[in-house]
């Protein structure tokens, strides 16, 4: 069909204009399961294990649930407010969510003894720090705290002994995923006076979607690539002054993901930076690693390793609950949203249809870069009825709206299967016929 | 959440007192409202008498390789614009205290204490007289901690200590001090740091006044190799200001204009991000820094001393007993009022002496005009003088004043070189 179907602009009309009534979890079952992190996939993982009919506590260490939806994305991507509400119809329907609790060594203890299954959906709450020289220079910051600040209205510059200008600061963000791009386009809205994201990967072996790029592009942000940080430069200590940063001359990422990259020491290139935002990846806390091979301890989400985004680290969970209800009863539940394997029907050069046209898709509205830079309001809208009609149940262009009588049987197929339903033409010779 | 102690404030006082109590084997949890590493204005002293806690604490390298002051030489200035130099040994490090702080925080976390940064305690809670933890806001929404004890480490503002009834400074002992990076200093000698203890340049002609506040210093620490960056700043009594009627902003100033080496250093420097002050209560003995279920550490117990009003050590060696005290209060369960006074008793027998002796310093030497001078006079009799710090330079006169073999350098003492 050309192009791909906008499954982020239809659910997003979903979730914006319908709102969800789960019904109320009923316990089946004896087994008590502990949740740890209340995130998305803690959250996924909670409502489908207590749909099965299990008592589920979930157990979140900050003071609201979310996760890295409301902890690092910014506002601007994610609409707060239907996350809030997601949520609290999570609750209504009886799920026990413990805010402020967070789970120390001993605190784990307790829950081992309490619980018959503790699954750790924690998540990777703290940004790698590549502690180059400089690295506790007043003015360099790690990704998540960053992010943080600005999603609780917290001034970055809070202590009146800093030293740098982060308001209409230059700004430097190290790294090429999703986070560093959101860093990015959030510094913009924060008044920084010039951003420029720099990036061990060029072209398409950059981590963000280029989709985001783009966006970020528009709204004024720089991307340079095959570059490496090797030192935060200060004039008078300790206020910073500059990044200096090494060509990378070869870049390599195995099938797991792993990097290695070579830089040259002598092709160095400085860059003016009031304020630098490293994000270049994130660690869970240690204290988890102890748990790993326990029998009555499950992980998912983005503890669990690999390059998760929320809808990988939500589909992995509903993986992980039939596991473990799996684990406890004894029998295999299917999953309905595993991938069902497709057989292509062979193509015959003779019936492709020689009067196909090009697919246009309606486009998800996006703010103008100038206006939109200025606030956080969300950056995407929303598509319009009918524009979702128009996506959902077009044309799909297949050509046949046209048929030729000699070879029609008239089985009544390309009109069942038509989303227009009755506008299947059929050329007779000397006139139109339907 | 509950914990077996909760510690606020992770500076120097709260992360050594963290570090000591998980090498007790308790549960602790250590926050602050900051994220680390933070900015501290401060005139960056940590003393030598911590060096024997940072080999404990493993970390002795690190802020060792972090020192910031350049100091081969100090530079004294005294009454009726003495001067003399002194070679330097060792002494106080003065490493940034967004550096050094850091780094002893993660000696906290590399012996196992939960950290948790962004967590701003506004409130103890306090059932039947005993504390049992404290009530904050992280992320902005509120958020408690249990716990069996709490150490309470925020600093000189700490409304914590406050509510315990627990904010002490002795009259005369109420610091102000500011201080900013300078750039652009003239005929400092590389690796020279100014030490001003003159007060000729003063406004008030009340010499009553001068002399009940001399000990006022004023600092100048060479940052680099050349002389053109240093780190400039002065302590002063709330009294003095109220009996100049200045500003610290203005009396600073004014010593800039109107002082020798104001003149000859920063006449034409710059203040690269301006002048920042703090606060330091302080007092010529250890005070109560304890209640039922609490231990209080550092400048939150006005703990810095009367005479060079510096305030790691004691918030240091106060977390390092305070595990000593919790590791018996839950040993026997026990955290009454009067099981937690041993803490002021164990930092009072290691402060409290030597503190007299610092009182006795600024009344009898620094506070005596005639008898400063004459120090500075001696001492510049007498070039190869060794280790001028806290008093070091002092021991040889002090002993001739004082009659008496009472060790002034307690810094060397505690470092094993005396």
């Amino acid at each position: 069909m050309d192009h791909p179907l906008k499954i982020r602009g239809i659910k997003k009309y979903l979730s914006v204009t319908q709102d969800i009534d789960l019904p109320k979890y009923r316990k089946l079952y004896d087994e008590t399961i502990a949740i740890i992190g209340a995130g998305p996939a803690g959250l996924t993982a909670s409502h489908y294990l207590a749909s099965m009919g299990y008592e589920v506590t979930v157990f979140e260490s900050t003071a609201e649930a979310g996760g890295m939806l409301k902890q690092g994305i910014p506002e601007f991507r994610l609409n707060r407010e239907l996350v809030d509400r997601d949520i609290a119809r999570l609750e209504e329907a009886g799920l026990d969510i413990r805010l402020n609790s967070r789970i120390s060594r001993h605190r784990m203890e307790e829950l081992r003894d309490k619980y018959d299954i503790v699954l750790i959906a924690a998540g990777t709450p703290n940004s790698k720090s590549l502690e180059l020289p400089g690295w506790r220079l007043a003015g360099v910051m790690p990704a998540l705290t960053f992010m943080r600040q600005v999603n609780h209205n917290m001034e970055a510059e809070r202590h009146v002994g800093q030293i740098f200008n982060f308001k209409d600061g230059e700004a430097v963000i190290i790294g090429g995923g999703s986070v560093a791009v959101d860093a990015a386009r959030t510094a913009i809205r924060t008044g920084a006076s010039k951003v420029t994201v720099v990036s061990l990967e060029t072209g398409s072996d950059l981590p963000a979607h280029p989709w985001e790029k783009a966006e970020a592009e528009e709204e004024g942000v720089v991307f340079i690539g095959g570059y490496s940080p090797v030192e935060y430069q200060a004039d008078l200590f300790p206020a910073l002054k500059s990044v200096k940063f090494a060509k990378v001359t070869s870049f390599e990422k195995d099938e797991n993901g792993k990097i290695s990259f070579v830089t040259d020491p002598e092709d160095t290139m400085e860059i003016k930076a009031d304020w630098v935002v490293e994000a270049i990846g994130q660690a869970p806390d240690s204290i988890w690693k102890e748990y790993e091979d326990e029998k009555d301890i499950f992980f998912a989400g983005d503890i669990a390793g690999g390059n998760c985004s929320v809808v990988d680290a939500m589909a992995n969970w509903r993986e992980a609950a039939i596991r473990i209800d799996a684990a406890l009863r004894g029998r295999e539940t299917k999953n309905d949203m595993q991938e069902h394997s497709l057989t292509l029907a062979p193509v015959m050069e003779k019936i492709f249809p020689y009067n196909r046209r090009k697919n246009v898709r309606p486009e998800i509205p996006k703010r103008k870069a100038e206006e939109r830079i200025r606030d956080f309001g969300e950056a995407e809208g929303v598509l319009a009825e009918e524009q979702l009609r128009e996506e959902i149940l077009s044309c799909l262009q297949c050509g046949y709206e046209v048929v030729d009588p000699e070879k029609c049987i008239a089985c009544g197929m390309c009109q069942k299967l038509c989303p227009k339903g009755d506008v299947i033409t059929m050329e007779a010779k000397g006139g139109n016929a339907r | 959440m509950k914990r077996q102690v909760v510690v606020v404030g992770a500076g120097p006082g709260g992360s050594s007192a963290a570090f000591y109590l998980a090498q007790k084997g308790l549960d602790v949890i250590l926050v602050d409202k900051e994220t680390f590493p933070r900015e501290k204005v401060c005139g960056d002293a940590y003393q030598s008498s911590l060096y024997p806690l940072f080999k404990e604490m493993g970390i002795y390298e690190e802020m060792e390789a972090n020192l910031q002051v350049m100091a081969k030489y100090i530079r004294q200035f005294g009454p009726g614009e003495e001067e003399v130099v002194f070679k330097v040994e060792s002494g106080e490090w003065a490493i940034p205290r967004r550096i050094g702080d850091d780094i002893i925080r993660r000696a906290a976390v590399r012996a196992g204490v939960e950290w948790m940064e962004g967590f701003e305690g506004t409130e103890l809670i306090i059932k039947k007289g005993r504390v049992m933890g404290v009530k904050g806001i992280y992320n902005n929404q509120d958020m408690i901690i249990e716990a069996d004890l709490t150490v309470i480490a925020n600093g000189s503002h700490s409304i914590l200590a406050r509510q315990l009834g627990i904010f002490n400074n002795d009259p005369g002992l109420y610091m102000f001090a500011i201080r900013g990076y300078w750039e652009n200093v003239k005929n400092l000698e590389p690796g020279t740091c100014c030490w001003v203890y003159d007060t000729d340049w003063m406004p008030v002609v009340d010499q009553a006044l001068v002399d009940e506040h001399f000990f006022q210093p004023i600092w100048i620490n060479s940052l680099d190799e050349e002389g053109t960056k240093a780190s400039v700043g002065c302590c002063v009594s709330e009294g003095l200001l109220r009996g100049h009627g200045m500003s610290i902003d203005e009396y600073f100033n004014y010593w800039l204009k109107h002082s020798v080496p104001g003149n000859r250093y920063l006449k034409d420097a710059r203040c690269v991000d301006g002048m920042k002050g703090w606060r330091l209560p302080c007092c010529s003995k250890i005070e109560k820094n304890y209640a039922a279920g609490a231990m209080v550490i550092g400048d939150a117990a006005s703990a810095p001393d009367p005479c060079y009003y510096y305030g790691v050590s004691p918030a240091m060696y106060g977390g390092k007993f305070c595990a000593d005290i919790a590791e018996e209060a839950f040993a026997e369960n026990d955290f009454s009022e009067e099981k937690l006074s041993e803490f002021q008793k164990r930092l009072g027998a290691m402060y409290d002496p030597i503190w007299a002796q610092y009182v006795e310093i600024r009344k009898k030497i620094v506070g005596n005009r005639d008898v400063a001078r004459d120090l500075i006079l001696t001492c510049r009799n007498k070039p190869e003088y060794p280790d001028i710090y806290y008093g070091a330079c002092f021991s040889e006169y002090m002993q001739k004043v004082f009659n008496s073999s009472a060790k002034m350098s307690f810094g060397n003492q505690l470092a094993g070189r005396d």
